[in-house]
């Protein structure tokens, strides 16, 4: 590779990690409420070397199951970089760059076109927004699959790659359950080989063999508690029926091509059209093979909207390099050859307009939505003047923060694995900030052994109230009221 | 480096051994030396009646009684325990039976022309399998049915004309053991007749069983009622299949991915093994309409299936040396740690020691119907001598759906009136409850049901607690 093209690409890079932290340090807190779950599971590695596997706090008392291993890398990163949270996800997506640089160069061998792929994948809106600010897995996962993927693509010219991807095959089946992804895509690549005659070399197969049982055995050993609790729905990761919905949301269009970017969505999907029943490519069939598996789970409502948008979004942007690369040749070949870089110069400005700007902009929103320096003067106030075993009621996505924060045990958060009765609690929870009547609320505070309700903006925008109807002074202390207001139960209801 | 064949089978049953123990030692140090599993309790009652010469024809300790259906599994075992005692003898003959049912598949492997170490590695995924465990150290008919048609095989397949010729006796015993087993002997038979040379002697086996089973399913069919068909049992097949998702009797995940692999693999010869699916297919259908129990046959077809796909594997020509070694590596500790995650399940099933002090506490009171979950009925009726509302015997309950509609009616209404209406059509005079009916198996929370209406002294008197088991005497 020329020097400028090195120079490019780690432009490429340096642009994108700014941008990212430009927005990660525009605000204290993070955007999303499992980020403080992630960040308690850190500190607990930090004190005790173990990841946090009984929890005293969560639902007031829980067992955790999860993949290690990215709470690990944040644990040692935590050690030796100050805002560890704010830099290490972001520094892992923005590599993303290098990995997509080299997968489109084994796709369309054309380094500009290569280039450009890499600018455009560093910008993928959904992956930019609930990257940025979240300390999200997926800053780790994506990365890691797609390492996977070019890994394959190079074993045949580089036996380095098969021990590279095996080290990947273990790292991500140790970082996160969407590892199974990645096996069911390699396995449907093993099928679009058979159906259309292409030479599997023998090192694929067997790698592909080894990653699915590798893969398999680590996720049964992590979930098997899991998997017997709640057996085959864990895939819907025991949500409760009423924010399902919210979860599995169905595939809609328009919002896919908002936050997937409109060049490597449209180009992406023709090129897909095209290798199907045009030029039949084998490494083509790779990245259709994992798109075909995430259109499938996206369809049957199996994976998550936005987790399954971001797959999309970076697979798309790779099909994108061989449209490129196909554009470029055929501009080549015509009389406007001479205007090459004008073309290229207007895909950038599309690019920038539907791809760089809808990641600013999701970003922004996302920021907008990071706890705010109230919501933590309020926690720290809690955890500084409240008893240590104390039960805060809040909803949902503010559990997280109040065990990280506060320090206190809340009713309910967003982590509902190997929770009982998860669809009651949260009825109970919603009855709670809902009900006129105080005996119906005081006696399922008491359940609970609720001791302070915590009374946010959150929560008022996601039960749609201003005020809860039954608190009085008899039965309710307001202890807080600084935009949000903390009420200490006094009342319990005794039986006769 | 060549095997070396006796060693390498001293080796293979001194690891049956070490892997059928294991869970009894841990058992007998940990546990009280209860005995494992639901079913040895039943076993172990009759057998025990058997010996001390009572008429077993029917069962009184269950509501309105039960007609004794013949099960040549308690006449082994009460003979068998002639001098040892029943609780050693129902530890010790599944145990026996196990190796001998191992030395026989090993020998019937190699008599059929498998390479030792293809033998070896077969053997060694049976063995090393929840379904054998369960099926060799829990007191139960599966096992005397496997050990039955595998001798039956053996001497079919021995190049000796003599045990040749006694081969059907075993075989002529299997009609006893249920209608399930007598078509799957029949299937396996003709599987026999086509893979086999022994075309002659498959097909008089196959006589014999088909003679011996009419007459014994005439005479059934004239002195029982037929089972009704139990209707509250969800029925799941990889979640009763897979041992990592919490089948009871069920296979590593790993060791059915490596039978499909087999399966697929063989598929160029179909139409020789054309009926080895079939029997592949009656044990499926099997495993998901008579329950687990049915794995414990599967095992060894799985083993067989899975131990050819992992001998291939180890076999192929692989590009990355590295890569075989990982993959074998990662089925071998998959295998392993699915084994292991069983035993750990395994070795706390069946009753544990509060659970057995409320029992003995039960004994010594006043005889009445005693009211649980089914899944306790085997113990109340072996360890506290007591009556039960039903037990995990089913199929021959009378009336078995509608006693289990009352018996969740019972737990679950709040009604006091209802109840004690329920209580006493079944003239229940007591009320035994474990950790495991109050952590989900029938109430999910506090105070549900009848927890709830156990409040009322007039009707319920609290006469047993300890920290896993209560016992309520019902006096109003």
């Amino acid at each position: 590779m020329k020097p400028v093209y090195k120079y490019i690409l780690w432009t490429i890079f340096l642009v994108t990690f700014v941008s990212r932290l430009y927005f990660a340090f525009q605000t204290e807190g993070y955007s999303d409420d499992s980020a403080y779950y992630i960040i308690r599971e850190v500190e607990h590695i930090k004190e005790t070397g173990l990841p946090l596997y009984n929890d005293e706090l969560s639902f007031s008392g829980r067992t955790y199951l999860s993949a290690p291993l990215y709470h690990y890398i944040l644990a040692f990163f935590d050690y030796i970089i100050p805002y560890s949270f704010k830099i290490i996800p972001n520094l892992f997506a923005s590599i993303l760059i290098f990995i997509v640089f080299f997968i489109a160069i084994e796709i369309s061998k054309k380094n500009v076109a290569s280039l450009f792929t890499a600018f455009i994948s560093g910008f993928v809106p959904i992956f930019f927004g609930k990257t940025v600010n979240s300390i999200s897995v997926y800053s780790l996962v994506i990365p890691l699959t797609f390492f996977m993927m070019l890994c394959l693509l190079k074993i045949n010219n580089d036996k380095r790659f098969i021990l590279y991807f095996i080290i990947s095959s273990f790292a991500l089946a140790l970082t996160h359950a969407s590892a199974f992804l990645i096996m069911l895509a390699l396995l449907v690549y093993l099928i679009f080989i058979k159906i259309e005659d292409f030479t599997a070399s023998k090192a694929e197969f067997e790698l592909i063999l080894f990653s699915t049982l590798l893969i398999t055995w680590i996720q049964f050993l992590l979930y098997k508690n899991a998997f017997l609790t709640h057996g085959v729905s864990l895939i819907w990761q025991n949500i409760p029926k009423v924010l399902l919905s919210a979860y599995f949301v169905e595939l809609d269009l328009l919002k896919a091509i908002y936050v997937i970017g409109l060049v490597p969505f449209i180009f992406g999907i023709y090129i897909i059209y095209h290798s199907i029943f045009r030029e039949k490519k084998k490494y083509v069939y790779l990245l259709i093979s994992f798109i075909v598996i995430i259109l499938l789970l996206l369809w049957l409502r199996l994976v998550e909207l936005d987790k399954g948008l971001i797959f999309l979004g970076i697979l798309l942007t790779l099909m994108f390099s061989y449209f490129l690369r196909r554009f470029l040749l055929f501009l080549e070949r015509t009389r406007v050859s001479a205007y090459k870089n004008y073309f290229i110069f207007g895909f950038v400005i599309v690019f920038i307009i539907s791809s760089v700007i809808p990641s600013f902009i999701l970003a922004s929103s996302e920021i907008e939505l990071s706890f705010s320096d109230e919501e933590l003067k309020a926690l720290t106030w809690l955890r500084e003047n409240t008893e240590d075993d104390s039960v805060i009621l809040a909803s949902a996505q503010e559990g997280n923060i109040i065990t990280n924060v506060a320090k206190k045990k809340n009713v309910l958060d967003t982590n509902f694995l190997l929770i009982n009765n998860i669809d009651q609690r949260i009825k109970d929870v919603k009855i709670i900030f809902l009900t006129v009547l105080q005996t119906e609320a005081i006696s399922l505070l008491n359940k609970y052994n609720v001791d302070y309700i915590y009374f946010s903006e959150r929560a008022k925008e996601e039960y749609r109230i201003d005020k809860i109807s039954y608190i009085d002074d008899i039965c309710f202390d307001l202890i807080y009221d600084k935009g949000i207001e903390i009420y200490e139960v006094k009342c319990r209801l005794e039986e006769q | 480096m060549k095997l070396d064949e006796r060693k390498s089978v001293i080796g293979m049953i001194l690891l049956v051994v070490l892997i059928l123990a294991i869970p009894q030692l841990i058992r007998y140090f940990y546990f009280d030396n209860a005995l494992l599993g639901e079913v040895s309790y039943y076993n172990q009652r009759i057998a025990q009646d058997i010996l001390n010469g009572k008429n077993v024809s029917h069962d009184n300790l269950i509501f309105e009684g039960r007609e004794y259906v013949f099960a040549p599994y308690h006449y082994m075992l009460a003979y068998f325990s002639y001098f040892s005692g029943i609780e050693l003898g129902s530890r010790l003959l599944p145990f026996m039976l196990g190796i001998l049912s191992f030395i026989l598949f090993y020998y019937i492997l190699k008599n059929t022309g498998f390479k030792l170490e293809l033998r070896l590695i077969i053997c060694s995924l049976t063995a090393i399998s929840p379904a054998f465990i369960y099926g060799f150290t829990v007191s139960n008919k599966e096992a005397a049915f496997v050990f039955l048609f595998l001798l039956g095989l053996f001497l079919m397949v021995k190049e000796n004309r003599y045990l040749q010729n006694i081969s059907w006796i075993p075989f002529a015993i299997i009609p006893f053991f249920g209608l399930f087993e007598t078509v799957l002997s029949v299937i396996g038979l003709f599987a026999v007749y086509l893979i086999y040379k022994r075309k002659g002697y498959a097909l008089i086996s196959i006589g014999i069983i088909a003679l011996v089973s009419l007459g014994y399913y005439i005479h059934f069919s004239y002195n029982y009622a037929p089972p009704e068909k139990i209707d509250f049992i969800d029925n799941n097949l990889l979640g009763g299949l897979l041992s990592d998702l919490g089948a009871k009797i069920g296979f590593s995940i790993f060791t059915v991915f490596l039978a499909l692999i087999g399966m697929i693999h063989s598929w160029k010869k179909k139409l020789r093994l054309a009926s080895a699916y079939f029997v592949i297919l009656i044990l499926l259908i099997g495993s998901y309409n008579i329950g687990g129990s049915i794995n414990i046959y599967l095992n060894f077809v799985m083993g067989l299936f899975a131990g050819l796909s992992l001998y291939g594997l180890i076999k192929r020509k692989w590009d990355l040396n590295l890569v075989k070694y990982l993959t074998i590596f990662v089925i071998v500790c998959g295998i392993i740690f699915s084994v292991i995650s069983f035993v750990n399940v395994f070795i706390r099933s069946g009753p544990e020691t509060n659970m057995i002090g409320a029992l003995y506490f039960l004994e010594r009171q006043e005889p009445g119907v005693v009211l649980s979950h089914y899944s306790n009925g085997f113990f109340i009726e072996t360890i506290a001598n007591k009556e039960t509302v039903m037990d995990s015997l089913l199929d021959s309950t009378r009336n078995a759906n509608q006693r289990y509609v009352d018996s969740k009616f019972i737990f679950l209404t709040r009604s006091l009136q209802d109840t004690k209406r329920m209580l006493k059509s079944y003239n229940v005079a007591y009320i035994f409850i474990d950790k495991s009916m109050k952590s989900g198996l029938v109430w999910e929370k506090e105070e549900q049901g009848l927890l709830f209406l156990f409040r009322n002294n007039e009707t319920f008197k609290n006469i047993y607690r300890a920290k896993n088991a209560e016992v309520w005497e019902v006096i109003g």
